[in-house]
Formats: structure tokens, sequence, C-alpha cells
């Protein structure tokens, strides 16, 4: 049974896929990622990730920025990471009920020497059953180009064409008590070389949202994105709205 | 690429210890989206001992075709990119007791295969057969208590089989809807190839279904 959401709700299962008309939001997600490469310390990179979304009927506009605060060890020799690691900009349009085409940009700033610039275009769609569970599916297609400048000056770049596809599984526990699982799967075809260098990766992750007030979430993610290199991604923050 | 056998019986033992089901089969017509992350940690490591944590992610759709029997389609993966282990299991699962029993028995005999992959090439293609038994005691109106013990039938292309034990257990927190779970689980598995050792899982699966 498929159960429109008419207004913006406390649950998540009920939330559309954008904001309503005029309703603005403003979030900071604090990160740490923690990962353990073979052959080296284990070691924590801290960030934050402040974004603000704004709903003009039908659809949402989305900015935000990466940044770095800090890291629990430093790599002799290597680039300090820059303190904007990410520059984002997405715009989400509703084509059909309940589903969403966006275009999404990100600039990332990873180091002097490093830059990337990742479009994507996305489809995205909610199915609800009844009140209390949801999943969204979105598919995203793009491309990451990637440019390095080594110590001479000289750059390169490199192009890989991806294809990600993503389900969040929802549950609502309680009316202001949201679990959500989500399993992503992406395809990654590098531009110029043969097929033997495409790959296949995946990442999952569970949250909970909890609708502290009316106006305020609070978020609180676990998401493993490698096991090759142990690399894991703890998340907390809170999202602050205003809905007209 | 070539896995030990003892590395891919430890991946798929420690992949599919854990269930994240319900003693019960799903009603007739309905269907139900489950997805998971499991962590495991070798026990017994001995002098020296310290291996990594695994991770597998999980993602299953169950449906009723009966009520009591369920079909369903489970992937798990680990996640990463590049080099990966998989494990595609198609798992019947069916019911001795009616609907809404308050004790639950249910039985399930998933049939997988495993494979390893680096980039896009598979290989290591391995026969897994986990016949399972479920029995859940309904511990409120809410919170069902599943319990789970497995035996895992490792089949390697070209190699002897060979049989691992486990199992799980678990709370399956729902309403009377039942149109969404919470299940956090934990299992243990014994895996005697190689050098042999038992290994200790937790995972947390989410579901969404009519």
């Amino acid at each position: 049974m498929l159960v429109s959401a008419e207004r913006y709700s406390a649950s998540l299962v009920l939330r559309p896929l954008v904001l309503p008309r005029n309703a603005f939001e403003g979030s900071a997600l604090f990160s740490v990622v923690a990962i353990a490469p073979s052959g080296i310390d284990a070691f924590e990179s801290y960030g934050v990730t402040p974004r603000a979304k704004y709903g003009f009927g039908s659809g949402e506009l989305e900015g935000g920025v990466g940044l770095f605060l800090g890291q629990s060890v430093s790599f002799e020799g290597a680039s300090n990471p820059e303190r904007l690691q990410s520059v984002f900009v997405a715009g989400r349009f509703v084509i059909a009920p309940d589903t969403t085409l966006g275009a999404e940009l990100t600039y990332f700033n990873f180091a002097p020497d490093v830059k990337r610039y990742a479009p994507r275009l996305v489809v995205a769609n909610k199915q609800r059953f009844g009140s209390r569970s949801a999943i969204e599916l979105s598919f995203a297609g793009g491309l990451d180009h990637t440019s390095i400048a080594d110590l001479s000056g000289m750059s390169s770049s490199q192009d890989i064409v991806s294809g990600i596809g993503q389900i969040r599984v929802q549950a609502q526990m309680a009316r202001a008590v949201a679990l959500e699982a989500r399993a992503a799967f992406g395809l990654f075809v590098p531009v110029g070389t043969d097929s033997g260098d495409n790959v296949l990766g995946q990442d999952y992750g569970v949250r909970m949202v909890l609708a502290a007030t009316p106006i305020v979430d609070v978020l609180a993610g676990f998401d493993v994105i490698s096991q090759e290199a142990s690399v894991k991604l703890f998340t907390v923050g809170f999202a602050v709205r205003s809905v007209p | 690429m070539r896995f030990p056998v003892a590395i891919l019986a430890t991946v798929c033992a420690v992949g599919c210890a854990n269930a994240y089901q319900s003693a019960h089969t799903l009603p007739m017509g309905k269907t139900q989206v489950t997805a998971a992350l499991t962590r495991s940690e070798a026990l017994d490591l001995g002098e020296g001992g310290g291996a990594d944590s695994v991770y597998v992610g999980d993602l299953q759709v169950r449906h009723g075709m009966s009520d009591q029997f369920e079909a369903g389609v489970r992937l798990q993966r680990n996640p990463g990119i590049d080099q990966s282990v998989s494990v595609l299991t198609f798992d019947p699962k069916f019911s001795l007791t009616k609907q809404g029993a308050k004790t639950a028995v249910s039985f399930s005999l998933p049939v997988g295969l495993l494979w390893a992959e680096k980039g896009l090439d598979p290989s290591d293609g391995t026969i897994l057969i986990t016949p399972s038994a479920f029995v859940g005691f309904e511990l409120s109106p809410s919170v069902e208590l599943v319990i789970s013990p497995k035996l895992f039938i490792i089949k390697p292309d070209g190699q002897d089989s060979n049989s691992e034990v486990g199992g799980s257990i678990g709370l399956r927190i729902s309403d009377e809807t039942r149109t969404w779970a919470v299940q956090p689980e934990i299992g243990i598995v014994n895996v005697s190839e190689g050098d042999g050792q038992s290994f200790l899982t937790f995972g947390l699966g989410i579901s969404a279904g009519n």
C-alpha cells in the first residue's frame, strides 16, 4: 500500500524525497573516518559537513561543504589535507509522485595537488509500506575527473565513469525514531583503459534519525566503506528545519 | 586469483551465520526487503593473536508464496572495491507452525553460490548449502526471540566438500502490522578448515515490507 506524504512529518518514513515549498533545512554532520590500511598504522580523520536545503515546490536545491578538522597522525613528506575538502551543490525535481530527478556536482579538494570534479545525474524513488516502513531506491550515473600534480608541476588526470545504485530500508520504530540500513553498489569504468580495469564496489551503513523536536533531527550513523583498508565512518549531527 | 579454501569457508560461514529473519514465514502475498550489516571477530586467537574484524553487507528480498512457504533471494558482499567475496543464495523456508503461533518453528534450505572477484573477474566458484532451523518465541506482541542453528556445507569447485556448524540468536522487534522489523543478532561459527577457528558475529538487520 502506498501512502502519500501530504506534509512534512516527524516520521522519516512519511517524509517526501524533497522539502516542501519554502521550507529550509540546515544541517551539520560531524564525522570520524577510521582507516587501517595494511602496512601503516591505523589513524582517524575528523571532519564536519554543513549543508543547507531549500524547497521550491516542485523540487529542492542543496549546497554544502566538507571541512577537514584534523587527523590523529601526520604523514612525513605527504601533503596536508586541505581545510576545505569538498563543495557540493544539487538540484532535485519531482517528476512523479515520490520520484525525483536530480543533478549533483561535488568538487573534492583532497590536497593541494589532488582535485576531483564529480558530476552526477540521480533518479530516486520512495516506496512506502503503510506508515511504518519504506524503501528508497536511487541510481546515479556520472563521471569522476581527477587531476594530480606532481612535484615538478606537471599534472595528469584520470576520468572514471560510474554507475551507482543504492537502497535504503527504513523502519519507523516510534513516531519520532527511525532506523535505516543502506547498501550501495557501484560500477566504475576508467576511461581510456582496457576493460580489465573496471571494478565493482559496494558499501553499507546504518543510521538513526531521531526527530527530537518538530524542527530538529538528531542523526547518528555508522558506515563501512572498505574491508581491505578497513575504512569505517562514524557520523553524528543534527538538522534544523523551517517549514511554513 | 585463488583464495585458500579456509578463507572461502570463513567468509561464507561468517556471512551466513546471521539470518535476520523471523521464525514465521511471511503470509501469502507479502514481500519484505531486508538490509543488514554484520561484523565478525575471531575467537581463541592464542598467543600473538589479533585478527582484523570482517564486515559483510547483506540484502534480502523475501516473499510469502503460501501461508507456510516463503521464498527468498539473498546477496552478501564484503564492503570495498576491487577485491570482493560474494554469496548469492536462493533461500526457501517452510513453516511447521501456523501464522500467529506464539512459538514458531520453520526450516530453510538456502542453496548459494560463493565467488571471489578481482576487478570484474570472478573466480573460486563454491557451492554453499546451509540447512537452517528457526525457533521463534514471542516475548511480547512486538518482540520475537529467534534461535537459528545452522549447518554449512561448502563445496569448492574441484575440491572435496566440508561442513561447518554455527548458529545465531537474535531479537526481531516489530509491531502488530509486521511491516517493519529491527533485528539485532549475534552468531557463532566454527570453521574447521585450516588451523580451525571460531568466529563471533554481531549484526543489525532492518526490514520493510507490505
